[in-house]
């Protein structure tokens, strides 16, 4: 054989080349499987259906969860078999919970509502118009579904002065026209009022990344001066002005107090963002308001007769200027919070009467949130002996230069955050001046605290157009049972139709001041009435209130061997209600009960008269050593305790002034965190697991369809098939769950014939996702049962070009805050079972959400995902919601458990509180939705739990969540980053289930706590799991089968098994599977041809 | 002056070629120290299975190169010559494999940071991510260079 030399070249040119393009398409095909979930999640590829001619003729009969025939809102039934009338239900429920949930702040002489000629106003401040709907990230509206405030008023009757909506959209143009070149078509384009989730007019600090003291990024605002707008003074005071200021809130993000939360300008872009140029008085947070806010406020009063003050924001603003006697006083103050898609509508009724207000503050309002007890310790704090730790290699080679050991938060105002702090400081003047509640500390005028001066409005405030009356009617104390039941009679005593919110409160004997620290006013329940005409009543029952709701934790109390348990002192108990002055209305109910004189209300005016009844009741000392699931209580977390690791001082009524907390800077980590911080906790052992043995692979037949419940059956924890089930999984599938389940879906288990994956959404709000893709579009068919399902709705096709109800992306609901303030359970858990049914439709199995950590502090820009600063509607709120998702077959995953309530460096940071303090406030947040298994999942948080990453602690995880609470649900981590940090041996070892990784296979890079592959078990600051090192420790596989377990509960129980059986499924291969095994096999094959000929060419052939 | 008088295309193609896979090596492993530990999260061995895959890439290419200034007859001249031509089909194996595994270590966090907000102002992942999309480029441009100079004579023999 004769051959150029050439063609031999090319022969070994194609070889290399294809050989080159065989390692890529492989490697490629990799990542198509391992992002496979991720991959079908966004392209809304349907990767499983069922066979159709396998579907039986009773099919529905298969269905454990079905959407209801009819649904209603207010009268008005819904079709909820149909997509029109599920997006038409969700719109409805969704303006009901915004309309029960802004709250009234102020209404001076009946500014609102506005009728005849006051329609027609002039409508001032870039938020008026730059509307924030929800977070801009984190819980983010469908902005092709909101109607903006402008649009809602029009639609409700108003009329907007053409000068002031002129001047906001031409000052706009030019904010932007100043920084950037644009053309009259491009300036024509910019819209003011156009949506965007978040109010783009604000930015405030944001990364899942290291901050520093040199990176701090401060709040910037878009907010034009008088002098900018060019409007001009009025001859004559007239007519109504409505202003609107807000802040933003976004997941990731940060306020900070003092000079460093406040940014320099930022100047516009050509995308809509104007520039950016607020600025503050000097002694000003950036949570008060702006130079430019102030003065278009002053405008509005110069020049108009009416002032009305729409508070656009989620995080509680120092805004007390604007109440009586203030420098910016306006005539009435009405809070929106973040409302969602059809919020503004709500407002707009409002406005005019139509809506008559019920909601309730769901935080108080402080005059300056920075200098109260907590606010001393928001924001950025650094170990002092960071430089130790950089130099020392067995402290910081763990590492692996990143920082995620190196903040902490040092929280010693103990229990008194939010009223607790306010309202018992109040109480502690007026009932306790050997307390020194007046000390300078905290003070907002430097001399002295006083009600007056130092807050706003009460949590729990809220007026209405008319006015109720509220009679505890009977009230009774269970000391057996440990229970409260309580009557409370509402009559509408006023001249409007309206609903009202009901608060029950408790103020607690305390004669151990120095020891238990106590609030003097605690709310322990709640409830609200339906619209109540004038002169009509309705009598609410508030039934079985547990006293452990209203209990101290004494971490002294020495019972049954061990320390720690909750304690009701002996003594006298007050049992009040606020009315509409909520928490500030109980604690003056209680101190006119008491005899005190000298009471005032948030504007300062003398109070003598009580807003509601109160009721005294005697009770002996009780205490609480058992958790309502029979479970030993004790000390917990103890290793948190920062009056214990540092010695600080511990907020204490009787020493306000003495014990009010300092700035924690400058605090160095202990000998005793370094395993926490190193994240090398627990340590594999061979051990017999107490010679209880844990059977994998046991092939014993059962497969997932034959355990499947009955439907209407809830199929219990402890169900022996489920048991025998569990134990068909083998080592390998449950290694590999630890990061393939949570996140975007439950992986399946083909061991047990779980031939499909089962698919889950972020939430709350609804379920997120880019808008039009099937995870949040009601054509979403990801449970192949939905194809059954969903036949009978055309409409609901993502084939069909005339969908117009199918394919909007359903995150309809207010942000939790107004949620919050709805003070309505039966509304909330209505919201929760539209929020189930979109689950059906769309094929979601569950949901990540709600949102239930607590606001400790209004500078946390994530606060619009969690209700409230109380525990109590934070906790039953979240029980509720997850109730009525639970009732439709979704699984409900409250989160972030737990103390994830700052933003800044939450990926590492190190809270460190009492564990008083973490019982009665954070963790109530969740303990209720566990204990009643209406919640079965749960994320965890990013940060720590004092030294230990949060979901490897310990006593919260293992003591606390899985034997107190005796809690099964599934529990996943929330986005790891990086694994050594949030590492799955600490945490699985202690009752985490799953590692949120997003992936859908073993990652074989994952060598750190890789389940496969052999790890390099000699570095334990990469939480490696090797294989062989599972196979001895008989405990850790022991927990590795409890968490198959918690998982195949939680999917059980789900809508995951509608229709489910067994073989009925047929996987559908996307295009990127077809493209990357095509391209392997091609390039497989070319790689073959080319040596096959360079071989030819090379031996056989001869040269010419 | 003579050696390089003896020099064809192959010979400047292939030596581009090493020095890509080696800058494009570089220009990773600073990517991956920067980025915080996340890159390490995908593939916590990446750095030493690239710079392993790199170098052998790199001799590899030496090898052929070198043989090719050989002037070896007969039996034993055709047996290196195949020795050479399976040097540079391994580099251009080996270069694919790297460029895979520069992908696959920064893919996640490339979409976390392209089509999320989750690492907004994390500056250094973002700059990682940048500078490793840069690394993969090289890469694809040295092996391009190594696949297109492998089908043209190295040296004059």
């Amino acid at each position: 054989m004769k051959i150029t030399k050439k063609s031999k070249q090319i022969a070994r040119g194609l070889t290399a080349g294809f050989a080159g393009l065989l390692a890529v398409s492989i490697g490629a095909s990799t990542l198509v499987t391992t992002y496979r979930a991720d991959l079908d999640k966004y392209s809304s590829h349907t990767r499983f259906e069922f066979i159709p001619d396998s579907i039986p003729s009773n099919a529905l009969d298969l269905y454990n969860h079905t959407v209801p025939d009819n649904v209603e809102v207010d009268g008005v039934k819904f079709d909820v078999t149909k997509a029109k009338g599920v997006v038409e239900y969700s719109r409805a429920l969704s303006e009901k919970l915004a309309g029960e949930g802004q709250v009234l702040m102020k209404n001076d002489n009946n500014a609102l509502p506005l009728k005849g000629e006051d329609k027609k106003i002039a409508l001032l401040g870039a938020r008026s118009y730059m509307n924030a709907f929800s977070g801009s990230m984190g819980s983010v509206t469908n902005v092709s579904e909101a109607t903006p405030l402008p649009q809602a008023l029009k639609d409700q009757g108003f009329t907007i002065v053409d000068e002031t909506d002129k001047a906001y959209q031409n000052a706009y143009v030019q904010s932007i026209a100043k920084d950037v070149a644009l053309t009259d078509e491009e300036k024509a384009a910019l819209k003011i009022d156009k949506p965007n989730a978040g109010g783009n007019q604000d930015a405030c600090g944001s990364g899942f990344g290291a901050v520093t003291a040199a990176n701090y990024k401060g709040y910037q605002t878009f907010e034009p001066t008088v002098e900018a707008l060019g409007l001009k003074a009025k001859s004559q005071k007239s007519g109504v002005a409505v202003v609107t200021v807000g802040r933003r809130s976004q997941e990731a993000g940060y306020y900070l107090p003092g000079a460093a939360g406040k940014a320099a300008p930022t100047k516009g872009n050509k995308n809509g963002t104007p520039a950016r140029e607020s600025t503050w008085e000097e002694e000003d947070d950036c949570l008060a308001l702006t130079i430019q806010e102030r003065a278009i406020i002053k405008y509005a009063k110069d020049n108009y007769a009416k002032v009305i003050l729409l508070v656009n924001s989620d995080c509680a603003m120092d805004i007390d200027e604007v109440f009586k006697g203030g420098k910016s006083e306006v005539d009435a103050v009405l809070w929106t919070g973040l409302p969602g898609a059809y919020g503004f509508k709500a407002t707009a009724k409002i406005l005019d009467g139509t809506i008559n207000p019920s909601g309730g503050l769901a935080d108080t309002y402080e005059a300056k949130s920075s200098i109260t007890a907590t606010g001393q310790n928001v924001g950025y704090f650094e170990f002092a002996n960071i430089a130790d730790q950089k130099t020392d290699p067995d402290a910081y080679k763990l590492q692996q230069g990143s920082e995620k050991s190196l903040w902490y938060e040092a929280e010693n105002e103990g229990i008194y955050s939010g009223y607790k702090y306010d309202e018992t400081r109040y109480f502690d003047l007026i009932a306790n001046p050997s307390s020194k509640a007046n000390s300078k500390k905290g003070a907002f005028n430097g001399t002295a605290w006083n009600y007056k001066d130092d807050v706003a409005r009460a949590f729990g405030y809220g007026l209405s157009y008319t006015q109720f009356k509220e009679e505890i009617v009977e009230l009774n104390v269970d000391q057996a049972k440990r229970t409260v039941s309580a009557k409370i009679k509402v009559t509408n005593t006023g001249s409007t139709a309206g609903k009202h919110n009901v608060q029950l409160y408790v103020s607690v004997p305390d004669s151990n001041k120095a020891r238990v620290q106590k609030s003097a006013i605690q709310l322990i329940d709640f409830g609200k009435t339906a619209l109540l005409q004038p002169n009509a009543s309705e009598t609410i029952e508030l039934t079985d209130i547990s006293f452990e709701k209203f209990a101290s934790w004494d971490s002294d109390f020495a019972h049954d061997g061990v320390k720690g348990g909750y304690v009701l002192e002996a003594g006298d108990y007050y049992f009040t209600t606020g009315n509409d002055q909520g928490a500030h209305g109980a604690v003056n109910n209680v101190l006119l009960e008491m005899g005190k004189s000298g009471l005032i209300d948030a504007d300062g005016t003398a109070v003598t008269t009580k807003t509601s009844d109160v009721k005294k009741v005697a009770l002996a000392r009780v205490e609480i050593t058992q958790s309502v699931k029979g479970a030993l209580l004790s000390n917990q977390l103890e290793d948190m305790d920062p009056t214990l690791a540092w010695n600080l001082k511990l907020l204490s009524r009787t020493d306000w002034d003495g014990t009010f907390p300092e700035r924690n800077s400058g605090l160095k980590s202990t000998a005793a965190m370094e395993d926490g911080l190193r994240c090398d906790v627990y340590k594999f052992t061979e051990n017999d697991n107490n010679g209880q043995t844990v059977v994998w692979n046991a092939q014993n037949g059962l497969t997932i369809d034959a355990v499947k419940p009955a439907k209407g059956v809830f199929l219990e924890y402890d169900d022996p098939n489920l048991i025998a089930l569990v134990q068909n999984v083998t080592l390998d599938e449950a290694l590999r769950n630890l990061q393939c389940a949570g996140g975007s879906t439950f992986i399946a288990l083909t061991s047990i014939g779980m031939n499909y994956d089962a698919y889950q959404n972020d939430g709350p709000m609804g379920f997120d996702g880019n808008d039009g893709a099937e995870q949040t579009c009601l054509f979403g068919d990801r449970n192949p049962a939905n194809t059954v399902y969903d036949t009978d709705d055309t409409n609901a096709d993502a084939d069909n070009a005339t969908d117009t109800w199918g394919k909007i992306a359903m995150r309809p609901m207010p942000t939790n805050v107004v949620v919050g303030s709805t003070f309505n359970k039966e509304l909330v858990e209505e919201s929760g079972e539209c929020i189930g049914i979109i689950g059906l439709w769309v094929g979601n199995m569950a949901i990540w959400g709600p949102g239930s950590n607590i606001h400790r502090t209004p500078y946390n820009t994530r606060n619009h995902e969690y209700y409230s600063e109380d525990p109590i509607l934070l906790g039953v709120m979240t029980d509720v919601y997850s109730k009525g998702g639970k009732s439709m077959g979704l699984t409900m995953a409250p989160k972030h458990y737990a103390f994830n309530d700052y933003d800044l460096n939450r990926s590492g940071i190190a809270p460190f509180l009492t564990e008083q303090d973490a019982r009665e406030n954070a963790l109530r947040g969740f303990q209720y939705a566990f204990e009643s298994e209406n919640a079965m999942a749960s994320m965890g948080a990013f940060g720590r739990a004092g030294a230990y990453f949060c979901s490897a602690h310990p006593g919260l995880m293992s003591g606390i969540l899985r034997t107190e609470w005796a809690w099964n649900g599934f529990f996943v981590t929330d986005m790891v980053n990086p694994g050594y940090y949030m590492n799955a041996r600490d945490s699985i070892a202690v009752g985490t289930d799953g590692m949120l990784t997003g992936a859908s296979q073993a990652v074989n890079g994952w060598i750190q706590w890789n389940p496969i592959a052999e790890a390099d078990t000699n570095n334990a600051a990469k939480g490696p799991i090797a294989r062989s090192e599972v196979e001895k420790d008989m405990y850790f596989q022991q927990c590795l089968q409890d968490s198959i377990h918690r998982y195949l509960w939680a999917i059980l129980n789900s809508n995951y098994v509608n229709g489910m059986v067994a073989g009925q499924t047929v996987e559908h291969k996307a295009a990127y599977d077809v493209a990357a095994e095509s391209a392997v096999i091609g390039t497989a094959v070319l790689t073959g041809l080319s040596a096959v000929a360079y071989c030819a060419l090379a031996v056989l052939g001869k040269e010419d | 002056m003579e050696f390089f008088k003896k020099q064809k295309v192959g010979f400047y193609g292939l030596a581009v070629a090493a020095v890509l896979v080696l800058v494009a090596m570089i220009v990773f492993e600073v990517a991956f120290a920067g980025s915080e530990g996340f890159f390490e999260q995908q593939a916590p061995n990446a750095p030493v299975e690239v710079a392993v895959y790199s170098i052998i890439a790199i001799v590899l290419i030496a090898i052929a190169i070198v043989i090719n200034q050989l002037n070896i007859e007969g039996v034993a001249g055709k047996v290196v010559d195949i020795i050479a031509d399976l040097a540079i089909i391994g580099a251009g194996l080996l270069i694919g494999i790297a460029a895979y595994l520069t992908i696959n270590a920064y893919v996640y966090d490339y979409v976390i940071v392209n089509f999320s907000d989750l690492h907004n102002g994390d500056t250094a992942v973002i700059n990682a991510v940048s500078v490793a999309v840069a690394s993969t480029v090289i890469y694809i441009v040295g092996f391009l260079a190594a696949v297109v100079s492998s089908c043209f004579s190295i040296a004059k023999k």
